[in-house]
């Protein structure tokens, strides 16, 4: 599952990402690493969505939030 | 010891480096939320003691990589010798993500210290930091700080001032209990801090030496190894051989991975309590960022903002008013009493204290809208619009990001095309260039206030309101517009960090609202005051000298007749407004000073005042329909010169600055002339 | 002598004016153009960096 069909509240974890390099190593710079804990906190139907990682809070558009895979995190 | 230290500060966005800045050099420079606002390299200069500090503010950055201008303009002056110490500012309340920047610093080899700011707020939330621990895992020095508290200044100078030259201070600590085997790889963490995977540190030993062989000059090999290794394009330029035997691939995924496996580890050892109490701007942002609610509330906000403006600035104005009264009053006196003829007199005071006391008065409305601004600013708010706006933004084929700079245009036009160099692609900097003079430069705002005064006494507010929100209609028509135009394509996506919530900062807003004050003040006492004695002439001499009473022999009145016919079918073909209108250029406030002038009534904004102006106007059949029409017209034309000539600096081209001005002339002609043919038939 | 402050008066202020002007096309030439009073323009630094 992608960012965009994640859960208002829920932690996931990031299992990649399918963006121009560029974008990747600027996610990656801000802490969006392969393996790192997510939580969701905000998202809208128009696919823009907030969330926390690594004491960071980002908002970012659809086309990113689909393109960053996550798995559920028990 | 009397030398002279160049520092640089940098930081993460939002880290509070600018608020540091501010109370180290009092230079009262910009402090804002705002993302892509800090572009400029701003220097100040201190002492502190014996030493001569020169202070330089660089662009707030994530990483050093070369990807955007302001980490190519930051690592550039870093690595040049224009900087003794690097003073990284990290917002030690959210740690993690800014101690990358911290280590891409440490690896270029120049002294940085560590400043952990926003300390406060740290305690606050019961978290706590070694401060022991982690000096010793960095290698650098460490200092608490609290720019807000004005807490560890001195310490931080002060080891500036003795940091010069020291690379290492510490001897490094660290426990990796898996290593112990390896001396190799033991003395390897004696030197630096970050050691990657065995496969890199191979890779990295052997690109050391072919740079050691090749290029000598370099110094620091280690860094021009690591980021060969990434492809770092300017230093693979730069360095100019071929090392595709070694580097195979881009280690840059795997060399962030490690660098964050090494922050995982400081943080383990550094940070007990990791936040509990965060959850406030949590909830905040439930109510503020809700999928249904959050537009409302914005669009709830902005209408309070101009309430505000209004009742608030209303009630200062008043003293204002009575001040000027008696201002241009005892000026008329004494000037009769030395014998001033009649020239000089009208000069003065039809001319100077009309134009420039006209435009004092409306100082309130200025203060409290830009107040405003600056709390929503410094609460955090602000980026939220970004992302409440980016579904809107998006069908405008813009990301939520680009609404910032249309947001800064209720202030003014210029920084807020200026902002819009904070998107990266060049059409989209485009499009939000031509778009943001649509949003009402605060300078507009006496005209409005003034017509619909006179005009819609009973409605004033709204009247004035729905001009804020014709010209964000219109904005995103505009863009609409253009994007129809444009096809496809185009990486507009949202990407922009929402900082923490905070209590707007007193002193901070102070400034900042100080600063706008003080230019309001400057702008009077320089562009407007200059226009109003052109203006004065204008209207006051004509072909055959000075003209008395009747001001229609005037040069003025012949420019304002040429343009009647243009101006007509929006319902303003009055000569006396073309006037007006053309002295706008100069600044959007001397449209109203001109009427003072040209009307010869110092105190527009008083009643009586108003009624004079409504008196001369119905003497030509102006009425509430033709007031909205040039409030329209006002709203959408052309801006000032400045702003004209930031759109042509920004954009790097004279071709759209004047498609800038041609767009706007037309829309605000077709506008005011639709809703004048439209609202006249129906009254 | 009737005319002598008054006269001092129009000169003090056209050459206030003229300073004003002056000071003002420096200011566009050297690329500062801080009409509304941006604080990002450096006083004595230029905005002038061309970011392309």
């Amino acid at each position: 599952m992608t960012v965009r069909d994640g859960k208002i509240g829920q932690s996931y974890t990031v299992t990649g990402m399918d963006l121009a390099k560029e974008t990747e190593f600027r996610l990656q710079a801000l802490g969006l690493t392969i393996g790192t804990k997510i939580i969701i906190l905000n998202n809208k139907r128009s696919g823009a969505v907030i969330f926390k990682v690594r004491g960071t809070r980002l908002a970012i558009g659809k086309e990113f939030a689909e393109a960053i895979s996550i798995t559920g995190e028990a | 010891m009397n030398e002279e230290l160049n520092v640089g500060f940098i930081g993460n966005p939002n880290c509070g480096k600018t608020t540091l800045f501010n109370a180290y050099t009092g230079a009262k420079l910009k402090v804002a939320n705002w993302p892509g606002v800090t572009v400029e390299k701003k220097e100040g200069a201190m002492k502190y003691h014996d030493h001569h500090f020169k202070l330089v503010d660089l662009p707030g950055i994530y990483s050093l990589t070369s990807y955007t201008m302001e980490e190519k303009l930051s690592r550039e002056y870093i690595m040049s010798d224009q900087v003794d110490v690097i003073v990284d500012i990290a917002d030690a309340s959210s740690l993690e993500r800014n101690l990358y920047l911290t280590l891409q610093l440490i690896e270029l080899g120049k002294p940085v210290i560590l400043a952990l700011n926003m300390m406060d707020i740290v305690e606050e939330r019961g978290m706590e930091i070694d401060l022991h621990r982690m000096p010793e895992m960095l290698g650098i020095p460490v200092i608490p700080v609290s720019a807000r508290k004005k807490t560890g200044l001195d310490i931080l100078m002060h080891t500036v001032a003795h940091h010069k030259k020291k690379i290492q201070q510490y001897s490094y600590e660290h426990h990796h209990a898996h290593l112990v085997n390896s001396q190799d790889k033991r003395n390897k963490h004696d030197q630096y801090v970050v050691v990657y995977s065995d496969e890199i540190e191979h890779k990295i030993d052997q690109l050391v030496i072919l740079l050691k062989n090749e290029r000598p000059d370099l110094v620091n090999d280690r860094w021009y190894a690591i980021k060969l290794l990434e492809q770092d394009e300017e230093v693979t330029r730069q360095v100019g051989l071929d090392v595709s035997s070694i580097v195979d691939r881009s280690y840059e995924q795997d060399i962030i991975n490690q660098k964050y496996d090494f922050i995982d580890e400081v943080i383990e050892e550094c940070l007990v309590n990791k936040a509990v109490k965060e959850a406030k701007t949590d909830k905040i942002d439930a109510v503020l960022t809700n999928r249904y609610a959050g537009i409302p509330i914005f669009l709830g906000i902005m209408a309070m903002v101009f309430f505000l403006t209004f009742t608030v600035g209303d009630f200062l104005k008043g003293y204002f008013e009575i001040f000027l009264e008696h201002f241009s009053g005892g000026a008329a006196n004494v000037l009769s009493h030395i014998g001033a003829g009649e020239m000089v007199s009208s000069l003065i005071c039809d001319g100077i204290i009309a134009g420039v006391g006209g435009i004092l008065t409306f100082l309130p409305n200025i203060f409290i809208l830009f107040l405003a601004l600056a709390i929503l600013e410094d609460s955090g708010y602000m980026s939220r619009v970004a992302y409440i706006m980016d579904g809107l933004m998006g069908k405008l084929g813009l990301s939520g990001r680009a609404f910032i700079p249309m947001l800064l245009g209720f202030g003014c036009s210029v920084p807020a095309v200026m902002a819009s160099r904070a998107l990266e692609d060049i059409k989209d900097r485009r499009k939000t260039v031509l778009v943001t003079p649509f949003m009402s430069c605060s300078a507009r705002l006496p005209i409005y206030v003034l017509f619909s005064e006179i005009f819609f006494p009973d409605h004033a507010m709204l009247v004035a309101y729905s001009m804020y929100v014709i010209g964000l209609v219109v904005a995103i028509t505009i863009a609409l517009i253009m994007k129809l135009f444009e096809g496809k394509k185009g990486v507009h996506t949202l990407l922009i960090e929402l900082p923490e919530y905070k209590t707007p900062n007193a002193h901070t807003i102070f400034i900042y609202v100080w600063e706008k004050v003080k230019d309001y003040l400057t702008k009077a006492g320089t562009t407007i005051f200059v226009a109003s004695i052109i203006v004065w002439f204008v209207l006051n001499f004509g072909p055959n000298g000075m003209v008395g009473d009747d001001v229609s022999g005037s040069f003025g009145a012949s420019i304002g007749r040429f343009l009647i016919p243009v101006l007509a079918p929006a319902g303003i073909g009055v000569w006396q407004i073309g006037v007006c209108l053309i002295s706008g250029l100069a600044a959007k406030e001397v449209v109203v000073s001109s009427f003072c002038v040209l009307f010869g009534i110092s105190n527009i904004n008083s009643s009586l005042g108003m009624m004079e102006l409504k008196a001369n106007l119905s003497a030509v059949s102006f009425g509430p329909a033709n007031a909205y029409a040039l409030m329209l017209f006002c709203l959408l034309y052309t801006p000032c010169i400045a702003t004209l000539a930031t759109v042509k600096r920004e954009l790097s081209s004279t071709k759209w600055m004047i498609a800038s001005v041609v767009l706007q002339l037309s829309v605000a002609w077709g506008v005011a002339t639709l809703f004048y043919q439209i609202a006249s038939r129906l009254i | 002598m009737k005319y002598v402050i008054p006269t001092i008066l129009l000169i003090l202020i056209l050459s206030y004016a003229a300073f004003v002007i002056h000071r003002k096309i420096k200011k566009m030439k050297a690329g500062q153009f801080c009409s509304c009073g941006c604080g990002d323009c450096p006083s004595s630094k230029k905005c002038n960096k061309n970011y392309n």
